[in-house]
């Protein structure tokens, strides 16, 4: 979102407060519905907006759910990303209800149950995001804030990325994104992606246990993705989504079945390579991209985190922020 | 030994060591490239081929003479190398060579001209 706009959207968020504009969780669901039917429901992450328009009929009430805090909105000042979502036609509809996701004019995945709306959505923005959001180095990272500065864990798939990030965000750190770390480099700062937390599988019940009473959406089994469930973004995370974060440190996350705590340093070579070569546009980006990439590694340093329970993650990352990030200089 | 690294491979040159017509031709660091110390080891952006690579000091070290001193000729950068390293041309050649060619394909550095 350009700068200009986004200070709008910060203006519209503002006005709305101001005004008593419901949360999308407090809305009444036919006014939701209505959105969905009509002039799309606006979503703003922060660093982009998004519109989404749909007649699938689970949509509403997930999108309720799990984008509980973010204002309702129907009309943005900017819209980045334009989504649709509707029932697929033609006869087996009625054997089998589906949904189709389209993204301005292309259809980019196969037509998904009606029931798996949600799941649908969340991959196709993430999608839209990582081929259309160049003002920002997309980093593959779950990101989250904390005395004004960023951690950033980037991963591959199957590391324990969104566990980790789901559940610091449950012990009171600030969600930027599960799943982009958006460094705004003409701004010098991380900006929120601020999407629900995608969890799969065991990491659905591992968040449960942290914290029983975490916001979770419905549970979609049988996705390609195996079993999903997203954790809605806390009230506070959704007010400051417009607020960036200096770097503070990079973590390179790995869970492993029983693995005792391991968290080392990462040299800065190493590091490159880890944000530049998982990043969604670097490529994209040119020497823009390769020169964002120096300017983190340069800005803050980078650990690699190995662990198997979530409890000696947490209080590892807690130390490591105390000792090693707020110290030091600068 | 000199050695590029491209996106985690390890490269190596392919036929003589030797690029041909290598000392008669003069070289230039490629407009948009990148060359950064990070830690133990160097990153570059290639210009001319949008590549990210991760180079030893060597790769890094003719890399900046012809960043820093301008274009020239394989013999002359060479020369800068050797003193610099206090070793002889002659004994720095075959190494500086066996990588120069995977400097090119990497769009790193470009022949400007073929003078002397």
């Amino acid at each position: 979102m350009p700068a200009a706009e986004r200070g709008e959207a910060a203006a519209v968020d503002a006005a709305a407060a101001a005004t008593g504009a419901p949360a999308l969780g407090r809305a009444d669901p036919r006014q939701v519905r209505a959105a969905l039917r009509g002039p799309g429901l606006g979503l703003d992450l922060g660093a982009a907006t998004l519109r989404v328009r749909s007649d699938a009929p689970a949509l509403a009430a997930a999108l309720q759910s799990v984008y509980r805090e973010h204002p309702l909105a129907t009309a943005l000042p900017w819209v980045d990303i334009d989504l649709r979502l509707d029932r697929a036609r033609g006869l087996r509809r009625w054997l089998r209800p589906l949904v189709r996701l389209r993204a301005e004019a292309a259809h980019p995945f196969e037509p998904f149950p009606a029931a798996t709306a949600l799941p649908l959505f969340e991959w196709g923005a993430n999608w839209m995001i990582g081929l259309r959001l160049h003002e920002c180095l997309l980093l593959h990272a779950g990101a989250l804030e904390r005395d004004g500065r960023a951690l950033l864990l980037p991963a591959l798939p199957g590391a324990g990325k969104s566990t980790l990030t789901a559940a610091l965000a449950l012990r009171g750190w600030r969600l930027l994104s599960d799943e982009f770390g958006a460094w705004d480099y003409r701004a010098g700062q991380f900006t929120a992606l601020l999407k629900p937390v995608a969890l799969k599988n065991e990491s659905i019940d591992v968040i449960r246990r942290l914290a029983p009473a975490a916001p979770l959406g419905p549970v979609f089994e049988k996705t390609r993705k195996g079993t999903v469930a997203h954790l809605a973004a806390d009230a506070q995370a959704v007010r400051r989504r417009h607020e960036g974060a200096l770097p503070g440190a990079f973590v390179l996350p790995q869970w492993q079945a029983g693995a005792a705590l391991q968290l080392e340093p990462v040299d800065a070579h190493a590091l490159f390579g880890a944000l530049a070569f998982n990043a969604f546009n670097y490529r994209v980006l040119g020497a823009t991209g390769f020169d964002a990439v120096v300017s983190l590694v340069q800005a803050a340093r980078g650990w690699r985190l190995v662990y198997g329970e979530l409890d000696d993650a947490l209080a590892a990352l807690d130390r490591l922020w105390r000792h090693e990030v707020l110290a030091a200089p600068g | 030994m000199l050695g590029v690294v491209r996106d985690g491979r390890t490269l190596s040159a392919a036929g003589p060591a030797h690029p041909p017509d290598v000392d008669q031709t003069r070289w230039a660091w490629a407009a948009g490239s990148r060359l950064q110390a990070l830690g133990e080891g160097w990153v570059a952006y290639g210009g001319a081929s949008g590549e990210t690579l991760y180079l030893n000091d060597e790769s890094a070290a003719i890399l900046e003479v012809l960043r820093d001193e301008g274009a020239a000729s394989f013999d002359a950068v060479c020369r800068a190398l050797a003193a610099d390293s206090g070793l002889a041309p002659e004994e720095l050649a075959p190494a500086a060579a066996e990588g120069w060619s995977l400097l090119v394909e990497a769009g790193l550095i470009r022949a400007v001209d073929a003078g002397g």
